[in-house]
């Protein structure tokens, strides 16, 4: 009897419980959920795109910038424009035809991007979502009004933000190059994000330490960094040289000849090409493909004088030769000659490059850093005058370079 | 007639039905009074007895068994006494009884001959393979519906029950829902007897004991209990047969009414026993140190106790080889992990994590959901809905049927839902595998349960996202190794660092060499697999 | 409970989702030595637990709320109880806050953090409310998640530079000294082992031996974690970072797989390994408050002490309130460990010596 009357009470608990449980994700289920957003609710940002306001409106025929365009702010000015790229969600297949374009583009002017952002949501029929976010593209006029800190200050901070966003600068417009429909028929931002990926074979793009979660390392450790630069002339784009950043203001440009000097350095790349010219054919160029590239910067402190040695160890193929007719590629004496040649072109590119760091007075190659490392109780006697010592320090580079094979043809 | 005779008239025959309505009353309460005797001498086997005069046996015998049309009752003379055969024609062999009874006891004996002792009657006349002695009509009277028939002799104050039983029973075939691809094919079928004649092949081991009692208050049904008697843990049986014979139930038709009883936590939705139709198995478990039980009339046998991992074992494992079964069972695992969360998954990351997928996945996951009019959840449950009700329809089907059910089923689920733009593609594809993975769980009653799990996880993730399956994990492991069977934890000892010796066959399946020792946390007497007696 | 298990479960307790917040913290005053900092911090944590077993194995049968009021007097007991109490308080508390705000910064956006406290809560008293054998099993389960996440993190090292490791040589020990002090939110959670003692058999190998096993691989763990948190980020970075562990996480791309994101995975691991942490601490809480009042059963405790929790836990998500919690806590803690702990060992060890004098000189 006591154990019915002990069942019967306890299938009551479990009753009640079952029923609290169940209001409870009632609740939780109506009026809860507070986060959920459905993935086609959100708008896909993938490029942000940011102006000289100013420049903007003088090309705009000085006329007064729409009200679509700007808002009423109190406090900070009307320094920048910020353009974003969102994705464009085909609701219908179109199949066939001309190339549809499945982005589109809202600006805003401001100075605080956050500012900008939230108030562009009046353009917006759904919710910014920058979780995406491809591209930044920051035109010179803009970055050189306040530097780059400002800019890049909100795409660092927010949570929702990747830290491999690739930027870039171009010296023209950057709103254009927002509005560019690639003719591969994918979104901007993912177009421009490929251009920067192929920098492991294309030499002249640098795009190792680029993104915004590099630069704000380097803006934490105060060093001096390098954008890739984008140029967009009459629809066509093309990615090439870098934009060099001393104290996060821009210094200048370095063509594709000095990043390509720069790479040298650094060794990142996994492929590049190096054109010399044939010793005995001077019209004509023999072209050396790296497969293989070994660096190391090391700095020497002697006393008073301090250097750096560079060790580059290169292993590639012949890629390319103009005069094959008249040349025996086996030969191994040919061979050495080439090798040499090629070994004075990469010495001479890294010299030029390591000339034009310290005329500019940047230090892109972190040698700061590394003497710090490296002898860190002398860095701490010279580091109040560093700014005389650098561009006195030289560099002595060693190149070995070993041709490995011929290709598919002799 | 004058109006005086007319109302005295009147009077008279309502007294007359007075009276006739009291004679039928008493006469309910007469015939309730005896059938409440008649209940009391057959149920109660105390104070009534079977006595000398074989009239009154046979009385008894009738009242009990009245109107029950199917009972036949031989009369036959014995040498000078008078004898009567009761029996079932449906259950009894009667061939059998012609010749190992009545044969016996008429064509044998004098016809001057007298019985006083019911020995004499089953030492040297009857020849059948068994016979008891039965003193109480209650007992009889089970026998005899039991197919038995009943020898009632006149001048002996016992009957003999003689056993000849014979039933129309199913051949012994393939497991229907556990066939294997290497192992052998011969399954339970509803006989006791001979399903413990399967076990017996098995095993020529004198250490097998079986016990066989009766439960059900109504049906009687006839229970075995198996056990391997120098390895089980001590105390277990005694647990089990106490829990057995406390069972108050009229009716066992099924082991799964048996199965109910064994459990101490009935709210759960996990089994806490394995059910299984195969002999094989049911060795494998005896020899591990578990126990069996067997159910008359019912094909599946129950093993217990048991954990998390003999769920998501099958015979496979050990007919294939160890490194391909290992691989195999950690799929299993695999299979279970899906099956109860990647609905939850799926909701999680497109309500609230789109930045988990890569850009291309997730535009054309956006494009997809851009034509589809619910919310994720919804989706889901939609679909969790129809997948519920297609299996259920499935099981049902006739069998001209079936062969259209796959394609209603592609039909319906799969592209028609998609064309109407009700539920988007990938959807379909998420629930697809959910559901197949849900069937991959070799216990079909552990796939059942986990299904619950589903929904939970499935609110839980539409609520708090990821966070959310994380705390609902976290929850269902505290859940399931709370869980105890028989003083054994059940997900508790999958890793357990001090049964380390058992991880070898529990998610990876180590070669036979490796696997010399039975399983700690079952606590055997004897701990090795290798030796005989010592 | 064997003495392998007894290792495993106190030191499972140990690496907690409170780590990520302290880093940056440590890496301001030690800069890149992180990793000496975290070596030289699990050698002194350790010796902290190492006195604490050898206190409890004085008595083998009572737990730090029975014996030191019988020892000690009433009030010097309840004092100590007290504080005792306090620690494994603040543990919890730091953990639900450290989880919480975790989920909510990265994973979650708008969800009030009452919410997310109160379901994380709920979980933890759900697991309590169950037998400790229970406990022990789930704990053994859930521990695996913590090889998981480190699988997951050692992913940054494909973002390691050695330029930024380097100087080895450091050049002001202070530094690397306080950062010492502040890797309190590291180890902190073997406390919860001087009321798991009694319940554990000592087998062939000593209770010191199996701790120190699990102190070594989880020192090891934030060793080699801190040099390539350094070495991926650097320093200067990880200082003005709040979560440095998390953003590290965030520079990782691994291109052609479809697995972006990658720091959510690694919060989703953080989850059971704090839970455990949560678990051990509430357990030992209501376990040793059931055997300081000589009660039956600890599950009448567990009610008792959530709501202080959630309302402790609400109340300090203003930075200041934060600041101030943590500091307090940090004093609390190394007080505990490093003041009384040893105090009341010597005070046993004297009353051991008086009392072996008392016999002789009879």
């Amino acid at each position: 009897m006591l154990s019915k009357i002990n069942k019967v009470n306890a299938a009551k608990a479990v009753w009640r419980i079952v029923v609290v449980l169940i209001s409870i994700c009632a609740c939780m289920l109506t009026t809860g959920c507070w986060d959920a957003k459905e993935i086609q609710d959100r708008n896909f940002v993938l490029i942000a795109a940011i102006d000289d306001a100013d420049i903007v409106n003088k090309a705009e025929s000085e006329k007064q910038i729409a009200q679509t365009q700007t808002f009423v702010q109190k406090q900070g000015t009307k320094e920048y424009m910020l353009s974003l790229q969102i994705l464009k969600i085909a609701k219908s297949e179109s199949k066939g035809g001309t190339q549809a374009k499945n982005t589109f583009v809202i600006s805003n002017t401001g100075k605080p991007m956050f500012e900008m952002v939230r108030d562009m949501l009046g353009q917006s029929s759904k919710s910014l979502f920058f979780e995406h976010l491809e591209a930044i593209i920051i035109s010179e006029a803009a970055v050189k009004k306040g530097g780059l800190r400002p800019i890049l200050d909100f795409f660092r901070r927010d949570p929702e933000m990747r830290s491999r966003t690739k930027i870039f600068i171009t010296p023209g417009e950057a709103k254009a190059i927002a509005e560019f429909n690639p003719p591969t028929g994918e979104p901007g931002g993912v177009y421009l994000n490929g251009l920067v990926q192929n920098h492991k074979k294309n030499i002249h793009v640098g795009g190792a330490k680029t993104d915004v979660g590099f630069i704000a390392q380097g803006m934490d450790n105060n060093t001096d960094y390098a954008i890739p630069r984008l140029n967009y002339i009459d629809n066509v784009v093309k990615l090439g040289g870098t934009a060099l950043f001393k104290n996060d203001m821009f210094v200048g440009y370095a063509d594709e000849y000095m990043t390509r000097g720069l790479k040298f350095i650094y060794g990142t790349e996994k492929s590049a090409t190096i054109a010399v010219k044939c010793p005995e054919h001077s019209e004509q160029e023999i072209v050396y493909e790296l497969f293989k590239h070994d660096t190391k910067l090391t700095p020497h402190i002697e006393g008073d004088t301090i250097y750096f040695t560079l060790d580059i160890t290169m292993q590639g193929n012949i890629g390319e030769v103009n005069c094959a007719a008249e040349h025996d590629t086996h030969n191994l004496q040919f061979l050495h000659s080439i090798e040499e040649l090629i070994a004075q072109e990469v010495s001479q590119n890294i010299q030029d490059c390591w000339a034009f760091q310290q005329g500019l007075g940047i230090d892109i190659t972190n040698t700061k850093g590394r003497i710090k490392a490296y002898h860190p109780f002398e860095w701490k006697k010279i580091k109040d005058r560093w700014e005389e010592i650098y561009p006195t320090i030289p560099l002595i580079v060693s190149v070995n370079v070993n041709i490995r094979g011929t290709g598919e043809h002799n | 007639m004058g109006k005086a005779t007319r109302s005295r008239l009147r009077k008279l025959s309502v007294k007359l039905q007075k009276q006739v309505q009291q004679i039928k009353d008493i006469g309910s309460a007469i015939s309730g009074a005896i059938k409440n005797l008649r209940k009391a001498r057959t149920l109660d086997k105390e104070n009534f007895g079977f006595t000398k005069t074989i009239e009154m046996n046979e009385h008894l015998v009738r009242s009990a068994l009245s109107c029950c049309d199917d009972v036949k009752y031989r009369q036959f003379r014995a040498g000078k006494a008078k004898a009567l055969l009761v029996y079932l024609s449906g259950l009894t062999d009667t061939s059998k009884i012609e010749t190992t009874v009545i044969e016996c006891l008429t064509g044998r004996v004098e016809i001057n001959e007298s019985f006083v002792n019911i020995n004499q009657i089953t030492n040297l006349l009857i020849t059948a393979a068994n016979v008891t002695v039965v003193k109480k009509p209650a007992e009889g009277i089970t026998n005899i519906l039991k197919g038995n028939p009943l020898l009632i002799i006149d001048g002996i104050a016992e009957a003999v029950s003689i056993d000849a039983a014979k039933y129309e029973k199913r051949q012994i075939t393939k497991a229907e829902n556990e066939d294997v691809a290497r192992g052998p094919h011969d399954s339970f079928n509803e006989t006791i007897g001979d399903n413990i004649a399967l076990v017996r092949r098995r095993t020529k081991d004198p250490d097998l004991k079986v016990e066989i009692f009766e439960i059900g208050a109504r049906t009687q049904t006839s229970v075995a209990l198996l056990y391997i008697d120098d390895i089980v843990k001590p105390g277990l049986t005694d647990e089990i047969r106490n829990q057995l014979l406390a069972i108050r139930i009229d009716k066992v038709i099924l082991s799964a009414n048996v199965e109910e009883f064994l459990s101490n936590q009935v709210w759960n939705p996990f089994p806490q026993t394995l059910t299984t139709e195969r002999p094989d198995k049911v060795v494998a478990g005896l020899y591990e140190g578990r126990i069996s039980i067997i159910v008359d009339t019912s094909p599946t046998a129950l093993i217990v106790p048991v954990s998390l991992q003999d769920f998501m074992q099958s015979v496979d494992d050990y007919t294939q080889r160890p490194a391909v079964a290992s691989l195999t069972r950690l799929t299993r695992y695999f299979a279970a992990f899906i099956a109860v969360f990647l609905p939850a998954i799926y909701v999680s990351i497109v309500s609230y994590h789109p930045g988990m997928l890569p850009s291309g996945l997730a535009f054309s996951i956006a494009e997809l959901r851009g034509k589809t009019p619910f919310p994720a959840l919804l989706e889901a449950f939609l679909m969790e809905g129809l997948l519920e009700i297609f299996q259920e329809a499935i099981v049902r089907l006739p069998q001209k049927l079936a062969a259209a059910a796959g394609i209603v089923g592609a039909l319906v689920i799969g592209t028609t839902v998609v064309e109407t733009a009700l539920v988007n593609a990938l959807l379909v594809v998420v629930i697809a595998l959910t559901g197949l993975s849900s069937f991959s769980m070799p216990s079909y009653t552990f796939g059942m349960a986990l299904r619950f799990f589903r929904v939970a996880a499935l609110i839980a993730a539409a609520v708090f996202g990821l966070y959310g399956i994380g705390i609902s994990f976290i929850v269902m492991v505290v859940f399931l190794c709370s869980l105890h069977t028989y003083g054994e934890s059940y997900m508790g000892n999958l890793f357990d660092i001090t049964l380390i010796k058992d991880w070898k066959d529990g998610v990876l399946r180590f070669p036979a060499e490796f696997l010399t020792s039975r399983p700690k946390r079952l606590g055997p007497k004897d701990k090795t697999r290798i030796g005989g007696e010592d | 409970m064997s003495s392998w298990q007894f290792g495993l479960v106190v030191t499972s307790g140990l690496l907690t989702a409170r780590l990520l917040s302290t880093t940056s913290y440590i890496v301001s005053f030690s800069e890149q030595f992180l990793w000496l900092s975290s070596a030289l911090a699990g050698v002194l944590f350790y010796l902290a637990a190492y006195l604490m077993l050898r206190l409890g194995q004085q008595f083998p049968e009572e737990t730090i709320g029975e014996y030191v009021p019988r020892l000690f007097g009433k009030m010097f007991g309840s004092g100590v109880f007290l504080v005792f109490i306090t620690v494994l308080f603040i543990n919890i508390i730091n953990c639900t806050v450290a989880l919480t705000k975790l989920t909510l910064v990265f994973l979650l956006d708008q969800t009030p953090q009452a919410v997310l406290i109160i379901v994380l809560l709920l979980a933890v008293a759900y697991c309590v409310m169950q037998d400790f054998g229970t406990i022990l099993r789930v704990i053994q389960i859930l521990v695996l998640a913590l090889p998981l996440l480190y699988i997951f993190y050692s992913l940054i090292w494909l973002n390691f530079e050695t330029l930024n490791i380097l100087p080895l040589w450091p050049d002001h020990f202070i530094g690397i000294l306080q950062g010492v002090m502040y890797h309190i939110s590291y180890y902190a959670g073997y406390e919860s082992l001087l009321v798991l003692l009694p319940m554990a058999k000592r087998g062939e190998v000593s209770f010191a031996r199996t701790v120190g096993w699990g102190f070594l691989i989880v020192t090891l763990i934030y060793v080699f974690g801190g040099l390539v948190l350094v070495g991926s980020i650097s320093a200067k970075t990880i200082a003005s970072v709040p979560q440095p562990v998390v953003y590290g996480m965030k520079s990782i791309e691994l291109p052609g797989t479809f697995i972006e994101r990658l720091e959510n995975y690694m919060i989703m691991f953080f989850i059971p390994v704090t839970y455990i942490s949560m678990v051990l601490s509430y357990f030992s809480l209501t376990e040793g408050c059931r055997k300081y009042l000589h009660y039956n059963d600890h599950r009448t405790f567990i009610p008792v002490f959530l709501p202080l929790i959630f309302f402790v836990s609400i109340f300090i998500d203003t930075p200041e309130r934060y600041d101030v919690f943590r500091y307090f806590g940090m004093y609390v803690i190394l007080f505990f460990s490093f003041v009384i702990i040893p105090i009341l060992l010597f005070l046993v060890w004297w009353k051991k010596g008086r009392r072996k004098n008392a016999k002789q000189n009879k």
